[in-house]
């Protein structure tokens, strides 16, 4: 649908205990915008992004997909993805059991078909070599890379990252920007919360910088 | 001698088969209840948690031989009659199943928060999360522990003999108290030796397995 906003967050609120640590927050994105979340720690970014991915839920608020609203909780629609700051990536399967997981589990794929869905997606981020390895054999910028194939496989509208770059040589930071780019080709929606302003900043369509208690667009 | 041997093999033999099937079925029924038991100690319902810590506690803080008696002579004063086969393996499993759920729940709380996060963002059911991504973790984690568990089990099944049943351990004495002799004895350990030493093959196999990942 057009003029919809691919992501609208609206009057959100989240504390812990006493402690507010989001307050009034309102955002929107467009299909295939990138923004990134930056602000000191302990300001509320990490929990505003496991809001967005249902890991976490808030208090009050209304988050829209599409213009229709959603609970980020329910993962029927698979609207967001997510890269976690250590990847997380399950040490018991191989790569290519790691991307195809869900594809076959909850989208009941056969492996094989799922193996031929994943493909497209394992040339683009280069990982032909290491699909048959476990992730505690991989580089961290293979294991951030297959994390994020892992993530692409289930179709996510919105795909989050925590940290993307802190546990990654410098000299890595070039290429998943250019990860990130070409995901934003592909018309895919990127949050990122990153310490890193100035990758931060390069990356983005919009920054939203989250002061203490408070985000401002 | 040899003809000694050969001729209290088929008693001894018997008495193994039992020692194997209270091993069996301890092991068959006694790690699932030590998982569940497990989850409920992380349950966070605090009723549970403190049922199941009580059981724990009375459980590992008692002797086994304590609760085989306690099933087989002592229930039946208040009516609670079970036969001397399921006295033993009632005895046991619930035993058993308390030290598990002790080495599970170290296990599952070693498991990283984070594995189940991205589970969960990926949409799988708790129950795929639990087959698919914690269980296989889980085993690999608990392995040597269990494996200790196990060795020690095929160990303690000679205490059955408390309540009258014919395992390895009274197959032996018995002979030896019936011929003078100390060969029954030797071939009793022996056995228990071939038993033990089977298992921590088999355990050394499955562990292997477990080390193509980290």
């Amino acid at each position: 649908m057009s003029g919809n906003k691919i992501l609208e967050l609206k009057n959100i609120n989240k504390s812990f205990g006493s402690r507010k640590i989001i307050q009034d927050l309102n955002l929107e994105l467009d299909k295939g915008d990138i923004l990134s979340i930056i602000g000191p720690s302990g300001a509320g970014k990490t929990t505003l992004l496991r809001m967005i991915a249902g890991l976490e839920t808030a208090d009050s608020g209304h988050f829209y997909h599409d213009g229709q609203e959603f609970d980020p909780t329910d993962r029927s629609k698979h609207v967001v993805g997510m890269v976690f700051q250590d990847f997380n990536l399950f040490p018991n399967l191989t790569v290519m059991d790691n991307i195809t997981l869900a594809p076959v589990n909850v989208k009941g794929l056969s492996k094989k078909d799922a193996e031929v869905a994943a493909q497209r997606i394992i040339d683009e981020l280069d990982l032909n070599e290491v699909v048959n390895l476990y992730p505690y054999q991989l580089s961290g910028g293979q294991k951030q890379r297959v994390a994020i194939a892992r993530a692409l496989e289930m179709q996510p509208a919105i795909l989050c990252y925590d940290e993307p770059t802190s546990a990654l040589d410098p000299e890595l930071v070039g290429k998943v920007k250019e990860i990130f780019f070409k995901l934003k080709q592909n018309g895919i929606t990127q949050i990122v919360i990153t310490h890193d302003h100035q990758f931060g900043k390069e990356v983005a369509d919009k920054i939203l910088e989250v002061s203490k208690f408070k985000g401002e667009q | 001698m040899i003809n000694y041997i050969i001729s209290i093999l088929p008693s001894l033999f018997s008495g193994a088969w039992l020692t194997l099937e209270i091993f069996f079925w301890t092991t068959v029924l006694a790690i699932p209840l030590g998982i569940v038991v497990a989850l409920g100690l992380l349950s966070k319902i605090k009723p549970l948690e403190v049922i199941l810590r009580f059981y724990i506690w009375i459980m590992r803080g008692t002797p086994l031989l304590l609760q085989l008696i306690f099933i087989f002579y002592g229930l039946p004063t208040i009516g609670i009659v079970f036969p001397r086969y399921e006295s033993a393996l009632i005895a046991f499993v619930i035993n058993y199943a308390a030290y598990f759920a002790e080495i599970f729940r170290g296990g599952l709380q070693a498991i990283p928060k984070g594995q189940v996060e991205a589970g969960q963002v990926l949409g799988l059911s708790s129950w795929q999360r639990f087959h698919r991504i914690i269980q296989p973790q889980l085993f690999k984690i608990v392995l040597p522990s269990i494996g200790n568990e196990l060795i020690n089990l095929v160990k303690d099944s000679s205490l059955v003999y408390v309540i009258g049943l014919w395992d390895l351990l009274r197959a032996g004495n018995v002979a030896t108290a019936r011929d003078v002799s100390l060969v029954p004895l030797v071939l009793v350990g022996i056995l228990y030796l071939v038993l033990t030493g089977l298992l921590t093959y088999i355990l050394g196999v499955v562990e292997k397995k477990y080390n193509v990942w980290k």
